[in-house]
């Protein structure tokens, strides 16, 4: 039983050493645990000792590294522990972080990237009207009152909506579908920053997209349903490049942002196997 | 010839990668699955609820159309998800570990937590002298304070175990002041 009792003692001695020499042999410069073969680095303990370092309260833990690079490997096992159970793939915020994580870096990596001024000035003669000092419209906002039946109120705004498009004037559309005219709405030209006071963003925004003599689709608000007429619209012509380079700038990089994205999803739309269901729905 | 094979084989590289990506249908995908993406299924239930939300925010009942965006909008999501899996933003990205730390906490919290206090857990932890509230109106204040504890012990056993079966070794000096 002894001569057991120490051959069993022997057998362990010897897979510690034989585990702490295959970890030994792998030790990099800066590496200070390994947890399951995945090592956490200096880096990692310095970028945690800096964080926690900036609060106050924290200050006590940010100077014990031993600690802190428990809370690492403690970490360390609860993501390899969410790997295993496949927390990774089903749990709806890490999916969101995770959506959020590859996004944010493509966005990062436009941002990095340089903006040639050939780039931003072909970016900004293709799309000059973005970056137009101001557009002033004149706009007849029609009102159709809900009461206690929204749905009629909107009938009538989509009534009145094919009537401008057949042609009727605008003043008969009123008389004959809407309950007036929005009453605050000055009947003259208006900024833009003005048409948002009175019209509210989602107004303001839908009657700023349309050209002169455009039609809003009836949109639902709570004092009623409203249809937007731009009786007159003027654009301001586009300020010279120079005045607007920042904001040319930041536009380009969104654009390019998006392209890059878009780009990202057919790369990735292209190498995977993607199957639907007999009735799944299609476009 | 020579001059013409370059083309040739891009021309067949681009219709493999047109075939491996394309999408199909198949009725044989398992019963609550909406669709698949590399072998991984979309629950229908999923997709419902999300056609459900897009619903709740309009008049009109979701066309087809709209339904088929709100799948595309799930498959869009699963192939970033895998795609964010493969690049190692787990390890590599500080604001997704937090998450995965929090969601493993709340595991560990949901698995090794016990029930709800008895009356005899809650006095001893009352401990009770004569500057204190009576027990019955302390007992909500006593309940969350529990709870609390409960959760940290069941952390610190879930911690336990994974030390326990990891394979964790230091490095000679890893905890021996800044180098």
């Amino acid at each position: 039983m002894l001569r057991l009792g120490a051959l069993f003692g022997l057998a362990t001695a010897l897979a510690g050493t034989l585990r702490a020499g295959r970890f030994d042999d792998r030790w990099r410069p800066g590496d200070l645990v390994r947890v399951d073969g995945v090592a956490i680095r200096e880096q990692a303990l310095g970028a945690v000792l800096t964080r926690t370092g900036a609060e106050p309260e924290a200050a006590a833990v940010a100077d014990d590294r031993a600690a802190v690079l428990e809370r690492l490997v403690d970490e360390e096992l609860l993501v390899g522990r969410a790997t295993t159970i496949g927390l990774l793939q089903s749990d709806r915020t890490i999916r969101k972080a995770l959506v959020r994580a590859v996004i944010e870096g493509v966005v990062r990596a436009e941002e990095a990237r340089p903006v040639g001024e050939d780039e931003l000035l072909a970016y900004y003669d293709a799309h000059p009207q973005r970056f137009a000092a101001g557009t002033l419209l004149r706009v007849r906002d029609l009102v159709f009152v809900a009461g206690d039946d929204a749905g009629a109120a909107m009938a009538r705004a989509t009534d009145a909506a094919a009537a401008l498009e057949r042609g009727l004037a605008l003043a008969e559309v009123a008389g004959r579908y809407a309950d007036g005219d929005a009453t605050t709405l000055p009947d003259a030209l208006l900024p833009e920053a003005a048409l948002r006071r009175y019209l509210g963003p989602s107004l303001a925004s839908a009657a700023l997209a349309l050209p002169a003599g455009g039609v809003s689709a009836p949109m639902e608000t709570p004092t009623g349903v409203h249809l937007l007429t731009v009786v007159a619209r003027r654009d301001a012509p586009p300020p010279p490049l120079g005045s607007v380079r920042a904001a040319v700038r930041a536009d380009y990089i969104r654009a390019r942002a998006d392209e890059a994205l878009r780009s990202l999803f057919a790369r990735l739309r292209a190498r995977a196997r993607i199957v639907l269901a007999a009735g799944a729905p299609h476009a | 010839m020579s001059r013409q094979l370059p083309l040739v084989v891009g021309a067949l590289i681009g219709l493999a990668a047109a075939l491996v990506g394309a999408t199909r249908r198949d009725a044989a995908l398992p019963a609550g699955a909406i669709a698949s993406v590399d072998g991984r299924m979309l629950p229908a239930e999923e997709f419902e609820q999300a056609v459900e939300m897009l619903a709740s925010d309009r008049r009109e009942p979701p066309t087809e159309r709209d339904r088929a965006r709100v799948l595309d909008r799930l498959i869009d999501e699963e192939l970033l998800v895998e795609y964010g899996l493969a690049r190692g933003l787990v390890a590599t990205d500080r604001a997704v570990r937090d998450v995965v730390v929090r969601a493993m906490l709340e595991v560990a919290a949901a698995e090794r937590a016990g029930g709800p206090p008895s009356d005899e857990e809650l006095r001893a932890l009352y401990g009770g002298s004569g500057e204190t509230p009576a027990f019955e109106s302390a007992r909500p204040a006593l309940e969350t304070a529990y709870a609390e504890l409960d959760r940290s012990a069941a952390v610190r056993a879930y911690l336990a175990e994974l030390r326990a079966r990891a394979d964790v070794a230091y490095a000679p000096d890893a905890a021996a002041g800044p180098r």
